[in-house]
C-alpha cells in the first residue's frame, strides 16, 4: 500500500515503495511537516532561546555578550578595513555593522543546521514531533541573536550620520525572503546530514570559503566589473545587497527584490518534496 | 476520542557502517554499482507485523525479555518511530514518561523548569504558569525553586520532574516502568498521585518487569518476543504463560 497519500492523521505510515520524489504525495507530506512543526512554535523557541541562555548563563550580563562581541568585531574590523581599503571610517564602519551582522544570521544558521537533528536526538527518541520544530528552533535562535544586534546597526547609523528612510521596508522584505530561503536550506542541509556525517564537516568548510566570497568584508564596488558573475551567482550576496543598501537608503529595484523572492520560492520548491520523503526516514537515521 | 489501532505495524532500523554513511560511496554505488554486494545496509527488525487495537479504557501491560522490543513499541505508540510498514493511527494526546525530565535545564531555576517541562508536555505558557503553583506545592520544594536546578540532589530533581510530569492530564500514558520519586513519605504521595492520574487517563500502555504492578495497573497484557506478538489477552492468562516459558527455559 502507498501510504504517502492517505489520509492525514497523526501517523500513517509506510515506507515501502521507493516512489519518486517527484510522487505529488510528497509535496503534501512536506507541508504537513512543515506546517505540524509550527504548532510546536513555543518548543522551537525553548529550544533555541535555550541555546543562547545556556551559552551565556553564570555571566554578568548573560546574553548580551551576543552585542557586545559583535560591537567589539565590527568596530575593530570596519577601522582596520577602513585603512587597508583607504575609505573613510564613517563610510566603512555602517557597511561592516550591516554586513557583518546578516552574515552572523546566515553563517549561524548555516553552521548550526548540519548537527541540528543529533543535538535534539533525546527529544525526538522519546517525544513524537515534526522535525521541522527543530529547524524552527535554530532559526528562531538566531533571530532572538539578531534582535540582540541590531542596536549596534542603530548607534553606528546614528553615530556616523548614516541616514536610512522608508526603504527600511524593503529591507525588511528582504529579510523576509532570506528566512524563508535559510529555512528550506537549513531543512535540506540537516536531512543530507544526517543521512551523510560526512557531509557536516563539507558543509563547515563551505561556510568558511562562502564568507570570503561573499562581499562582507568587501564591497561590491570593488570587485572588477567582469567578475560581476560571483556576485550574481552567489544568493548570500544577492540577499546581502537586497537587505544592506535599502537600510542605507537606496532603494532596490523590483528586479532585486524578484530575484530574492525567487530564490526563497525556488528552494522551498525544492525542499519540501524532500522533506516529505524524508519525513519518516529521519528518526531512524538519528 | 482516544484509541490506538496498529495494522501489521514493523519497525526495522537500518545499521548504518561509516561506509553507508560516506556520500562517496552513495555516489559511486549509483555510478558504478560495483560495491553493492557488500554495501547493503543490514536492518534490525525491532517490531515484526503488530496488530492491535485499543480504546477507552484500555489498560495494556508490555512483557517480554530485554530486547524483545517493549521500547521499541512505546515509541512507537508515542509517535516517535512512524511504522516502516503497515500502520499506526494514534488519536489523543499522549503523554511519554518514558524520559519525564525531557525539556529542563540545569542552569534555570525550579520555577522557569516548571514552564519548560509544561511546553514540552504541550501546555501553553499561560496554562503552564497557572498550573506552577500547584505543582510546586506538591514537590514540596518551597524556596528551593528559586534556585538553579543544578544546585539541587538528583533526589530533588526527579521529585520536580515527577511533580511536574503527572500534573498534565494526558489522553494516552505511555510509560517505561512504574515511575516514582522521593523518601518515602514522598514515594507514598507519589504513588497516589500517579494512579489517579492513570484513572483519568483513557488509555495506558505500561512496560514492567514487575508482575505485580502489571496486575494491578492493567486489565490487557502483551507478551513481546523478538519484536513480534508473542501472546495477547487476559492478563492473567498471559503472565502465566510468560512465568511458565521463563520456568521451562530456566
Amino acid at each position: 500500500m502507498n501510504a504517502d497519500n492517505a489520509p492525514p492523521s497523526l501517523q500513517t505510515a509506510g515506507l515501502d515503495g521507493r516512489a519518486m520524489p517527484l510522487n505529488p504525495g510528497f509535496w503534501s507530506m512536506g507541508l504537513r511537516d512543515l506546517i505540524g512543526g509550527a504548532r510546536h512554535w513555543r518548543v522551537s523557541y525553548l529550544l533555541g532561546v535555550g541555546d543562547v541562555r545556556r551559552r551565556y548563563a553564570r555571566s554578568s550580563v548573560g546574553q548580551f555578550w551576543v552585542t557586545l562581541t559583535t560591537a567589539l568585531t565590527i568596530g575593530a574590523l570596519g577601522f582596520v578595513w577602513a585603512k587597508l581599503w583607504r575609505a573613510p571610517v564613517a563610510e566603512m564602519m555602517p557597511y561592516v555593522a550591516v554586513s557583518m551582522i546578516i552574515w552572523a544570521l546566515m553563517s549561524g544558521i548555516l553552521s548550526e543546521a548540519p548537527t541540528a537533528f543529533v543535538a535534539a536526538a533525546p527529544i525526538m527518541h522519546n517525544q513524537g514531533m515534526e522535525f521541522s520544530a527543530v529547524i524552527y528552533g535554530v532559526i528562531l535562535k538566531h533571530l532572538v541573536i539578531l534582535a540582540h544586534n541590531l542596536p549596534i546597526i542603530a548607534l553606528t547609523f546614528l553615530y556616523f550620520g548614516t541616514t536610512t528612510g522608508w526603504s527600511i521596508i524593503a529591507a525588511l522584505a528582504g529579510l523576509v525572503a532570506l528566512m524563508v530561503f535559510l529555512t528550506a536550506l537549513a531543512y535540506l542541509i540537516a536531512i543530507l546530514c544526517l543521512r551523510f556525517r560526512d557531509l557536516i564537516q563539507i558543509v563547515q568548510n563551505a561556510v568558511t570559503v562562502l564568507f570570503f566570497i561573499t562581499p562582507v568584508l568587501w564591497r561590491p564596488d570593488q570587485l572588477a566589473s567582469e567578475h560581476g558573475y560571483l556576485l550574481k551567482a552567489n544568493p548570500f550576496a544577492v540577499y546581502l545587497a537586497t537587505i544592506q543598501k535599502p537600510l542605507m537608503g537606496i532603494w532596490p529595484g523590483a528586479e532585486e527584490l524578484g530575484i530574492a523572492f525567487g530564490l526563497a520560492i525556488g528552494m522551498a520548491l525544492l525542499a519540501i518534496p524532500v522533506i516529505g520523503w524524508a519525513r519518516k526516514r529521519l528518526i531512524y537515521w538519528l | 476520542m482516544a484509541s490506538i489501532i496498529l495494522d501489521h505495524a514493523s519497525v526495522s532500523f537500518p545499521l548504518f557502517s561509516t561506509h553507508t554513511r560516506s556520500v562517496r560511496t552513495a555516489l559511486f554505488s549509483k555510478l558504478g554499482g560495483r560495491l553493492e554486494a557488500h554495501n547493503k545496509t543490514m536492518h534490525v527488525q525491532a517490531l515484526r507485523d503488530i496488530t492491535l487495537d485499543l480504546g477507552t479504557g484500555d489498560r495494556l501491560g508490555l512483557v517480554g525479555h530485554n530486547g524483545a522490543g517493549k521500547t521499541t513499541f512505546l515509541r512507537l505508540i508515542s509517535g516517535v518511530y512512524p511504522p516502516v510498514s503497515g500502520t499506526a493511527e494514534i488519536e489523543g494526546r499522549v503523554s511519554s514518561f518514558t524520559d519525564i525530565t525531557l525539556g529542563m535545564e540545569p542552569e534555570a531555576s525550579g520555577w522557569q523548569n516548571i514552564i519548560f517541562r509544561c511546553v514540552f508536555l504541550g501546555l501553553t505558557f499561560a496554562e503552564a504558569e497557572a498550573l506552577a503553583p500547584s505543582i510546586a506545592e506538591f514537590s514540596e520544594l518551597g524556596e528551593f525553586l528559586d534556585l538553579p536546578v543544578r544546585t539541587y540532589s538528583s533526589g530533588m530533581f526527579l521529585r520536580l520532574a515527577f511533580a511536574i510530569s503527572t500534573a498534565v492530564d494526558p489522553d494516552i500514558v505511555v510509560m517505561d516502568e512504574m515511575i516514582g520519586a522521593g523518601d518515602q513519605s514522598f514515594l507514598d504521595k507519589a504513588s497516589r498521585r500517579i494512579e489517579e492520574l492513570l484513572s483519568r487517563a483513557s488509555i495506558l500502555v505500561l512496560a514492567s518487569h514487575s508482575e505485580d504492578i502489571i496486575r494491578k495497573f492493567c486489565n490487557r497484557a502483551l507478551w513481546l518476543e523478538k519484536g513480534g506478538v508473542r501472546m495477547l489477552g487476559d492478563v492473567d492468562e498471559v503472565l502465566g504463560a510468560y512465568r511458565s516459558s521463563i520456568a521451562e527455559a530456566g
